[in-house]
């Protein structure tokens, strides 16, 4: 749990460097056109801190939203037996053993009750 | 597994179920005692899942034949959702876990009649002929049903299933080839694919199955059926008129799988035991070896 | 034609096979004593398939391992039992896996078959809730039975039922999709008095 607060806080970190980066390029650019200069590239420092930024993002996201599907489509069903796949609920019957298991079975042969003896 | 039911809180009791809903399992007397003794009393926690639960306990109450369950919670369900057909569905089902297979009949029919793509009923329709014993007919209404919803893989292994029980081997196997293209990676459908194959006989058929089976053990190696099954089929090649090679090559498999199948059961403490009772298949088919060459 | 005997472990055994999977058709194997005595007294039952019973691969391996341990304690398989998915069948035409007593049939010739009667199945048993048929000519004829101290056998076998020991029963197929479960049993190879004491 602590480890999955703390990615969480790092993801925060991370959204909140790089709305920084993204102000401070809009920054720089205002700079730089009421200064009337020429210059088609960003400082060094702004680029930087948008790369870090971003993959820290891409690192606690995937850290928090948890784990990994297998790319092998068979390893998924290797867990699986007949037991469940053979089982499937529309249509299920209800005429079975199950019925004369029930506590509240009526023996039809004996005629006496299933329910006086119990308990 | 054992669950200590008597010490589990409602939570851990609904974790449970929706572990069940999701993988399918039919464990209707533990989750009718479940409802029982936790959850019932706690049924207004569970929020949204409470609809679903509730529609779990009523089938696994019906399973139980505990129909005094199933009624409330049916009641429960209709309250809130009046005219609803899903819960219509389930008032067919209760006549039908009594045995008044006419009434339900006369309900699903109202279903369909009000909703004709709804699948559910027309389903329900085909397991009240399996219930009362006429699995001919279940096959027919199936088809038909199969020819509207061709997609349903439900529906093609409960057909499967169907031809099984009558023996029809060929036409099991064309609808578990039908589920196969569903589920193409599924090493249990292989490996009922090769049993069906197997129980078909002839060699022909068997060395489909040995196919199917070292598919299955492919895509799964612990698949001790498959293991076993692809044995018998090596087995049946080498006391066949196949050609030398593919007997050579049939016994060197055969030899493997069997190692394989020591080395897969030498857990647990029956170890010992285990070993011999699979050295005596070696026996048996091995004697079968002796004879025919 | 002989009167058939069947031992309280067996029918222990075979209901809690029954009971464990009340919506699926079960079966099983019956061994009985070696000794060529005049009465057939099965001793054991082998509960194996429960998943689907038409198909044959692994009930060959099944009754290859069963003879083997059967031969190793003296016995020899005698018999077969089953028990229908439907409630309404339990006679000898609708069972299922017909194959297998068919082939038990051909090698021994006082074959039993026992269905189990699903209406007579219940939390309180009052007569044995199966019924027996005997090889003879290769014609499947019905024949009495009598189950080992019967009244006490049936009071242990409800008591169990309610206690939900079938639970603990593991057949073939529990063994095939998991090597762990032991398909012979052995815990309910104690007398029923220590079996009720387990629960």
């Amino acid at each position: 749990m602590a480890l999955l607060a703390f990615n969480k806080l790092l993801l925060v970190i991370g959204f909140v460097c790089l709305i920084h980066a993204a102000y401070s390029a809009a920054q720089h650019r205002t700079y730089l056109r009421i200064t009337e200069q020429e210059s088609s590239f960003l400082p060094f420092d702004i680029l930087l801190q948008a790369i870090t930024s971003l993959f820290l993002i891409i690192y606690s996201l995937l850290q928090v939203v948890g784990d990994f599907k297998e790319i092998r489509a068979a390893v998924d069903l290797q867990g699986k037996s007949w037991e469940t796949l053979s089982n499937i609920p529309s249509f299920y019957t209800f005429n079975h053993r199950g019925k004369a298991l029930s506590p509240l079975y009526v023996n039809p042969s004996s005629g006496k009750s299933s329910l006086d003896s119990e308990d | 597994m054992a669950y200590n039911y008597e010490q589990m809180s409602w939570s851990e009791v609904r974790d449970l179920f929706r572990k069940w809903r999701e993988d399918n399992e039919r464990r209707s007397d533990d989750i009718v005692l479940l409802w029982k003794r936790i959850l019932e009393d706690n049924a207004s926690k569970l929020g949204n899942e409470r609809h679903l639960v509730l529609e779990q306990v009523i089938i696994a109450a019906f399973d139980c034949a505990r129909l005094d369950i199933s009624e409330k919670c049916i009641r429960e369900l209709s309250q809130e959702f009046p005219g609803s057909l899903r819960v219509q569905k389930y008032k067919a089902m209760k006549y039908e876990a009594m045995g008044r297979y006419d009434e339900a009949n006369d309900v699903l029919d109202d279903i369909i009649s009000k909703d004709e793509t709804n699948a559910a009923p027309r389903k329900r329709k085909i397991a009240i002929f399996k219930a009362k014993g006429k699995t001919c007919e279940a096959i027919k209404e199936l088809c038909e049903y199969l020819k509207k919803f061709m997609s349903d893989q439900e529906a093609w292994h409960e057909l499967c299933s169907l031809y099984l029980s009558e023996n029809e081997y060929s036409k099991a196997a064309f609808c578990m080839e039908e589920v196969l293209l569903h589920n193409p990676h599924s090493h249990l459908i292989h490996q009922r694919l090769a049993e069906i194959r197997y129980t078909m006989g002839g060699l022909e058929n068997i060395e489909i199955a040995k196919s199917y089976y070292s598919q299955a053990l492919k895509l799964n190696s612990c698949n001790l059926r498959a293991l076993y099954g692809l044995y018998l089929c090596c087995n049946h090649i080498i006391n066949s008129k196949a050609s030398v090679n593919k007997r050579k090559e049939a016994q060197k498999l055969a030899s493997y799988v069997l190692s394989e199948i020591q080395s897969k059961s030498c857990v647990g403490n029956e170890k010992a035991k285990n070993d011999k009772y699979i050295g005596s298949l070696e026996n048996a088919f091995g004697n079968l070896d002796l004879k025919s060459n | 034609m002989t009167d058939v005997k069947i031992s309280s472990r067996a029918y222990t055994k075979i209901i809690l096979h029954a009971a464990k999977y009340p919506y699926a058709a079960v079966n099983g194997l019956l061994l009985a004593a070696k000794d060529k005595s005049k009465n057939q007294f099965i001793v054991d039952a082998i509960p194996l398939f429960h998943q689907c019973l038409n198909v044959t691969p692994m009930a060959e391996i099944a009754l290859v391992q069963v003879e083997a341990m059967a031969a190793d304690e003296g016995l020899l398989i005698a018999g077969y039992y089953a028990a229908a998915e439907n409630f309404n069948d339990s006679s000898i035409e609708k069972i299922p896996g017909a194959r297998i007593p068919e082939k038990i049939a051909e090698h021994f010739s006082n074959a039993v078959c026992v269905m189990v009667d699903n209406k007579a199945m219940s939390l309180n048993m009052e007569r044995p809730a199966i019924k027996a048929w005997q090889n003879a000519d290769s014609r499947w004829v019905k024949t009495n039975f009598s189950v080992d101290s019967c009244d006490s056998t049936l009071e242990a076998v409800s008591a169990l039922l309610q206690k939900g020991a079938m639970k603990d029963i593991n057949d073939f197929d529990n063994y095939l999709d998991n090597v762990e479960n032991d398909w012979l049993n052995e815990h309910l190879n104690r007398d029923l008095k220590q079996l009720l004491a387990m629960y």
